[in-house]
């Protein structure tokens, strides 16, 4: 079932850049959105890579709609999001970093940024394929790697130790 | 922390399962469009749903066996389905919305522009209740003009590297524009309108003055459709409106948080293709930000570049430059040598062969920055002594050129019947500058002629030594007459100036659409200077009392590229001689090109034309040449003009 087929690649995808708890919605929405737009997609085009696509647009319009408003108090309890992380039990303290230090960071990034910083890190892409992805050439994709990683260690960077201290001590 | 963490922590990111009931949850989704969790997917209108057998067949037509439709068992989804609503509810809640925002201290809001899903512009704004307000747009011109959504198949040329950048501010009830940034001259231009336009930029803070309704955005739309809204899960709602638009639909979304305040638009063309017709943009996101204790915006300093971060503007990134690092300067050579051979004024008479040659013979594949600059050199060598390649270590902090220091400003007296305008260097950047230049023409020929109209008129041009060709058509406008009066042509394009019944100029035909090169390495490539058209309205020039009046030019070895494009718009009009020595011999338009690091290519590219239809390449010769004595005392050639005047039949 091709539904079946890509649902796991592109929710990761999705979850990736932003967020398991909104990863879902952005698969959904990108399902729907393939739908009514199939009668573009030319039989020589591979659907993945066409699917693939348009999570990705998708997924930095959510962020676009989303990311500059205040966000919750982070809640450990929440279950979407604490799929993200690998396994609470096995690395407390890294998981507690990521969520409130790591997370954080890669929040503050901008939707390109965390799109590049998803298909290469997150999903193992090559630059080539994660520039292809994004159709964005190679150069394009190395700068926006380097500045993504570049903004994530400002953001970690700045005076936020107290909180980190707090929570793992 | 380590990069190390940091990437661990970005691989643990894709290591994720998703929840058991995603297939179902997205099955239920495409199955029932009409109530779909997805804020699109909800509110597109049934005639663009196709029933679900219909659309199965079609998936399985292209996609071949693998099963298709919905699943067996359904789900509501994770998130609220919409209820519907009347327009007129919408509209009550998207007005109280802004209200909600009118009353604020302040509102930052940032927009996003797309053609076709890449990303056409960005724009800033922030608004204060006194009205005060600015708007900044960076547009990507090769994504937003360029036409490339036309072809099934096509990408946008040359994305990101040509970047124009505006500013707008309306502060203390004051207009201040700058436009364009070709060349980069930006100039302010301030308080020179009559009242302040309904819209800077971007429509919305003139939705929060109440000037305009907040949905007569980017798609200027009738407020009708299907309206629906949904809680969204912290409170707030989003409202929703689909209208039909061709074959497809147009969705609206309107974010309004639990305080009541407006706090994003969303419009999406849905399965509608951009025609050669409208407006390309196809997606436009706003969003907002309100500002419990904002600072005042600043008026701005007119006499120093514009400046957005002035303006507490955050980091806006339209598209990111090439580092150095990453340039590869092979292909930079390449790119600098297909530029110049589209663009050389003389293109098709050049030996391109011979210049690639020199340029590309025994280059290493991988060269160093050295090598790309000496071979982009050897090959202007070959073709051109008019071409400059300027390395990045010897460009000028400031780009000197004619009319960066101090400039003279133009004069104009009487003799005896005749005016007699001097049309110096004009001044090269600097709004104030730029304005003072034209009002001292302006005033000076208004007082030639106040006693009594002036029967034919001087233009002195001999110490015109270069600069734009803006700011001395923006003074001799009245005395060019009305109608197009100078043509440039460069390759396959042209662009022109034409004179309106009141003397002011403006610029017409060229079309920014015309990239023949797609190269990340060219940052900006030729191209209309809009905001020197701009200063145009803002002082506008004399109007001679006697319409047609017959007119003098003089010029010599002094009189260069602008200069000389002056001179070639008053060739061909009636009534008119042109006294003096040959010109400079640089009459073309010769931008200086900038590349990916910083170094400048300056070379001819738009050949001035008369109106007759003369090319003018080189020095051009009055009708009358003659010696400038001057350096010596006397001066025959403005008394051959007057003499010349003083016998026409308009000057008895």
């Amino acid at each position: 079932m091709l539904v079946q087929e890509h649902a796991t690649d592109t929710y990761r995808l999705a979850s990736a850049i932003v967020g398991a708890a909104d990863a879902a919605d952005v698969t959904q929405e990108t399902f729907v959105a393939a739908w009514q737009q199939l009668r573009s997609l030319r039989e020589d085009r591979a659907f993945g890579p066409w699917l693939r696509r348009i999570c990705i647009n998708r997924s930095r319009n959510w962020l676009r709609t989303r990311q500059r408003r205040p966000q919750a108090v982070l809640d450990v309890g929440d279950a979407d999001a604490a799929a993200a992380i690998p396994d609470p039990r096995g690395d407390f303290r890294g998981a507690v970093e990521a969520r409130t230090v790591l997370e954080p960071a890669f929040d503050a990034l901008s939707p390109d940024q965390r799109a590049v910083l998803a298909l290469h890190y997150s999903l193992g892409f090559s630059i080539a394929e994660s520039a292809e992805a994004l159709g964005v050439r190679v150069g394009t994709a190395k700068s926006r790697l380097s500045a993504g990683l570049a903004a994530m260690r400002r953001e970690l960077d700045r005076p936020l130790r107290d909180v980190e201290t707090e929570v793992v001590s | 922390m380590s990069d190390e963490r940091i990437i661990q922590y970005l691989r643990q990111r894709g290591r994720v399962l998703p929840p058991h009931d995603l297939v179902a949850d997205v099955m239920a989704a495409i199955d029932r469009p009409a109530v779909a969790p997805s804020r699109f997917g909800a509110y597109v209108p049934a005639f663009v749903a196709l029933g679900a057998a219909a659309v199965i067949a079609v998936l399985a037509l292209v996609l071949g066996p693998a099963r298709v439709g919905p699943a067996p068992t359904t789900s509501a989804g994770p998130s609220a389905a919409a209820s519907e609503a009347t327009v007129d509810e919408l509209r009550a809640a998207v007005t109280a919305a802004v209200d909600v925002l009118r009353s604020q201290a302040g509102v930052d809001g940032t927009g996003t522009y797309e053609v076709r899903d890449e990303l056409g512009s960005v724009s800033w704004f922030s608004w204060r209740p006194n009205g005060d307000q600015v708007v900044v747009n960076l547009r990507d011109v090769d994504v937003t003009e360029s036409g490339w959504w036309l072809d099934p198949d096509g990408g946008p040329p040359n994305r990101g590297t040509n970047i124009s950048t505006t500013i707008q501010a309306l502060v203390g009830g004051s207009y201040y524009f700058t436009r364009g940034d070709v060349g980069g001259d930006d100039l302010w231009i301030s308080g020179l309108r009559e009242g302040s336009p309904d819209v800077l930029g971007t429509p919305f803070p003139a939705a929060l003055d109440g000037r305009v309704d907040p949905w007569m955005g980017e798609f200027a739309l009738t407020l009708e459709g299907e309206a629906s809204v949904r809680p969204i899960g912290d409170g707030g709602d989003l409202w929703t409106l689909v209208r039909p638009v061709r074959e497809g639909s147009l969705v609206q979304e309107f974010d309004i948080g639990p305080d009541g305040a407006l706090r994003s638009m969303v419009h999406e063309l849905v399965g509608v293709a951009p025609t050669v017709d409208e407006r390309p943009i196809t997606s436009a996101v706003i969003e907002l930000t309100i500002l419990d204790h904002p600072e005042p915006i600043p008026a701005p300093d007119t006499d120093s570049r514009p400046d957005p971060a002035a303006f507490g503007m955050p980091d806006l990134e339209l598209a990111p430059g090439v580092p150095e690092a990453e340039i590869e300067y092979r292909r930079y050579v390449e790119d600098a040598l297909a530029y110049m051979q589209a663009y050389h004024w003389n293109s098709a008479e050049i030996d391109w062969a011979a210049a690639r040659s020199a340029a590309l013979d025994g280059l290493p594949a991988d060269p160093d920055p050295a090598q790309a600059h000496q071979r982009i050199q050897n090959a202007i060598q070959t073709f051109d002594f008019s071409t400059v390649f300027v390395r990045p270590q010897d460009v000028p902090p400031d780009d000197g050129g004619p009319g960066s220091g101090p400039t003279a400003l133009p004069t104009a007296v009487r003799i005896g019947d005749v005016g007699h305008i001097v049309v110096p260097t004009p001044p090269s950047s600097g709004a104030s500058a730029l304005r003072e230049y034209l009002r001292a023409a302006r005033l000076g020929m208004g007082s030639v002629e106040e006693a009594s109209p002036a029967c034919g008129w001087i233009v002195d041009l001999r110490d015109h030594a270069g600069g734009a060709w803006g700011p001395p058509m923006a003074v001799l406008g009245g005395l060019v007459g009305e109608g197009r009066a100078l043509t440039f042509v460069s390759g396959s394009a042209e662009w022109w100036l034409e004179v309106g019944s009141e003397g002011l100029v403006t610029s017409a035909g060229f079309d920014e659409s015309d990239v023949l090169v797609d190269s990340p390495y060219i940052v900006t490539s030729i191209g209309g200077d809009e905001e020197i058209v701009d200063a145009f309205a803002a002082e506008p020039p004399h109007l001679p009392r006697v319409p047609g009046a017959p007119v003098a030019v003089l010029v010599g070895n002094g009189t260069v590229t602008g200069g000389e494009q002056t001179l070639v718009a008053f060739l061909g009009r009636p009534s008119t001689r042109v006294f003096g020595g040959p010109t400079g011999g640089s009459p073309m338009v010769a931008p200086n090109t900038r590349m990916a690091d910083e170094a400048v290519l300056r070379m001819p590219t738009g050949v001035p034309v008369d109106r007759d239809g003369t090319r003018y390449t080189t020095s051009i010769l009055p009708d009358e040449i003659l010696g400038d004595t001057r350096p010596i005392g006397g001066d025959v050639i403005l008394e051959a003009a007057v003499d010349w005047l003083g016998g026409s039949a308009d000057c008895p």
